[in-house]
């Protein structure tokens, strides 16, 4: 109490005896303890006029007096003036009431006649007392003080977090509109060109995407194709397009139309101009095709290899001539041509397609592919479902076109379907949570690193899951992690349907982690042969967090955890204290 | 004044638990053996009083308070003689109290007699 002791305000003290020696006595022991004021009674109802009307800290009081005696003055006191601390004056002949006093909350009691030395000592421990309570008072005053600035605090990053999700709503509409404009530049409606069939599939990667295609009706005999691809994606790669074609120069001054060779040259001298960011290229084919002929001209800036395929099942890959667009201010390109008789068919497309994986090996499968599959439409589908199947994260952009000499149907297709839509993806570290049903049996697979932000929302599916359903199987064969709080979700719901519900596919260090944690509910439920995950198995909603139920299923997880053994519940003991949960130990 | 007069007076009050409950301040004992004479006389007719009215009560209290007030002197003797009143008057017992009273009052002229001399062992107690 040494710090307090300086900053203590000066006591008052009260003397309630009916002999004015001891009263003397008393108030000289306490004369020494530097008192505001002592003040001194001769009974008990004296006593209670100055208590109402003087804030007092320490009374020492006489058991017998006249009038009021200490016990009744005592009981009054503790209804109506609980403040100060009593010490109670008491020979051996009234100890009865003074243990009586003692009772009644009394701090100390003095044996008569009392002592200077030890009324001092008594109502120093007093003042001691009282130093200490008003400490405590304040101690809790100021953390109740810190707890109000924490709930502001709290407050106000929930005003900023909503004001981040307000500023990525805004973005989010500015991409919209950006996708918008983008789209724009691509050929609403295929030429109608007797004797040329055209198919095209374009999908955006990120909600603008930086590839661009054009079919152009030259003149009576010329046509010409573009494909193009801005490095990156996103608004950078979709303003490298609208740039690509704003300087696409087909014809010279004159009007006559260019060979593909020096539209590419051009191009690039133009581009190399405007554009000097690093990093910031196009990669394009341009065909120029003589439509009665069947002669067709091709040049190529660093683009993925064109596919000339015969009707006879031939097929040719048409390589780059030069380097991409932007790069070398002086570049120069050579052509490539190819003689396109009825049934030959050339497909064009960027480097989406083949995701990264653009070894001559890929292209000449994507060759043999579209040699099998005659009907068009089918074979660009199945060639976008290749490239993007298994792909969680945010992917290229993926253009073809693919024209043939023939008769039919032409068709752009630009939009996807609802279901195909992409939506923003988490990151690829993230996990990737997949239902699907077969029958009466539902599958859950988890891909990836499964924390504690999807955990609800994994809790969720699998019961609504085992509504509809009499089987769940949880595939974990690729996952790669779980964290606590999925390990207990995961256990939580093998427990709660141990008759329904089974994991398989069980990766080797995760079942080490399950021994080590004695998850013996999901180890006996696992299963060591596997059924094929459904056809259709597609993403388990994003559900909108909710603080407080993933507060509850981390707490409710930890816990389930804590109780499957002794070890377990000195691992979790800390969490679980700090989640707020009663930490109760099972013995 | 001779050496059972000295004796005598050292027994009718204790000089030193006196000084120890005045905190060894000679001052304040000075003050309390000054108020000592009008006190217990005050006491001394509150229980001469109550005698002749009878008020086992009120003659229980002041004779309670005598004693205290002996004590604060270590005057035992005198202290003893008020309890037994004391008792007496607890137990309703006042007429018999008063047949104690002559002990009373001249064990409590002995002892202001005492406190008059004042603390003989201005020096430390004498070997007897």
């Amino acid at each position: 109490m040494s710090g307090a002791g300086a900053e203590r305000p000066r006591p008052t003290f009260l003397v309630v005896d009916d002999e004015p020696m001891v009263r003397k006595l008393v108030a000289r022991g306490l004369a020494e303890l530097n008192p505001e004021k002592v003040l001194e009674v001769e009974d008990g109802l004296e006593a209670q006029k100055i208590l109402s009307e003087v804030p007092v800290d320490v009374v020492v009081t006489d058991v017998l007096m006249p009038n009021m005696d200490g016990r009744d003055l005592m009981k009054w006191a503790q209804e109506h003036c609980p403040e100060p601390l009593w010490i109670v004056l008491s020979g051996l002949d009234t100890f009865d009431v003074a243990v009586d006093a003692l009772h009644l909350g009394a701090f100390d009691f003095l044996a008569k006649p009392p002592e200077v030395q030890r009324v001092r000592v008594a109502v120093r421990n007093a003042l001691d007392q009282i130093a200490l309570v008003n400490e405590r008072r304040q101690l809790y005053a100021e953390l109740e003080r810190s707890n109000a600035q924490l709930a502001e605090k709290v407050e106000q990053l929930e005003k900023l977090c909503q004001m981040l999700e307000d500023q990525a709503e805004t973005i989010q509409g500015d991409f919209d509109r950006a996708e918008i404009i983008q789209r724009a530049l691509l050929p609403q409606e295929p030429p109608d060109i007797d004797g040329w069939v055209f198919e095209t599939l374009y999908r955006s990667g990120s909600s603008v995407g930086g590839d661009f295609y054009d079919v152009i009706d030259l003149d009576s005999q010329h046509l010409g194709l573009v494909v193009a691809d801005a490095a990156g994606h996103g608004v950078a790669a979709a303003m490298l397009a609208v740039l690509f074609k704003l300087r696409l120069n087909l014809r010279d001054s004159e009007g006559n139309l260019l060979m593909p060779n020096r539209v590419l040259r051009h191009l690039n001298r133009r581009l190399h101009q405007s554009v000097s960011a690093p990093g910031a290229f196009i990669t394009a084919v341009y065909a120029l095709l003589n439509r009665r002929t069947g002669e067709l001209r091709l040049a190529s800036a660093g683009h993925p290899p064109a596919i000339w395929i015969a009707a006879s099942g031939e097929f040719r890959l048409l390589e780059r001539t030069g380097p991409a667009l932007g790069l070398e201010v002086d570049a120069r390109y050579t052509e490539k041509s190819v003689h396109m008789d009825v049934g030959d068919r050339l497909l064009l497309y960027t480097d989406g397609v083949v995701e990264g994986a653009a070894d001559a090996e890929t292209h000449e499968h994507i060759a043999r592919v579209a040699r099998a599959q005659t009907d068009r439409h089918r074979l660009l589908r199945d060639l976008y479902e290749a490239a993007t199947r298994g792909i969680s994260g945010d992917r290229d952009d993926i253009t073809m076109i693919l024209f043939e000499r023939g008769e039919g149907v032409s068709r752009f297709d630009d939009t996807a379907a609802p279901g195909e839509r992409q939506k923003p993806q988490p990151p690829a570290d993230q996990v990737l949570l997949l239902q699907g049903v077969k029958g009466k049996h539902a599958f859950l697979s988890i891909a990836g690193n499964a924390t504690w932000i999807r955990s609800q929302g994994f809790y969720e599916a699998a019961n609504e899951l085992l509504k509809r359903c009499s089987d769940l199987t949880i595939d974990l064969g690729v996952c790669e992690y779980l964290d606590s709080t999925f390990l207990g979700t995961l256990h939580e719901i093998i427990a709660a349907r141990p008759d329904a519900v089974k994991v398989q596919r069980l990766p080797v260090k995760l079942r080490a982690l399950f021994e080590e944690l004695s998850m013996d509910a999901v180890l006996n439920h696992t299963t060591v042969s596997s059924e094929a995950l459904p056809e259709d198995m597609h993403p388990v909603g994003e559900d909108q967090l909710d603080t407080e139920a993933q507060a509850r299923r981390m707490l409710s997880a930890h816990e389930t955890l804590a109780s499957l053994s002794p070890e377990n519940q000195k691992v979790f003991r800390d969490v679980i204290e700090s989640l707020g949960g009663h930490f109760e130990p099972d013995d | 004044m001779s050496d059972d007069g000295l004796k005598q007076a050292a027994s009718v009050i204790d000089w030193a638990a006196a000084r120890r409950l005045a905190g060894e301040d000679d001052d304040l004992l000075a003050e309390l053996v000054e108020m000592f004479p009008e006190e217990s006389a005050r006491h001394l007719a509150a229980i001469r009083a109550a005698i002749a009215q009878e008020d086992a009560e009120v003659l229980t209290r002041a004779a309670h308070t005598l004693k205290s007030s002996s004590r604060l002197f270590g005057a035992e003797a005198l202290a003893n003689h008020a309890l037994d009143i004391e008792i007496l008057g607890r137990d309703g017992l006042v007429a018999k109290a008063g047949e104690r009273l002559r002990e009373l009052e001249a064990e409590l002229a002995k002892v202001i007699a005492a406190l008059r001399e004042g603390p003989l062992d201005a020096e430390p107690e004498q070997p007897s």
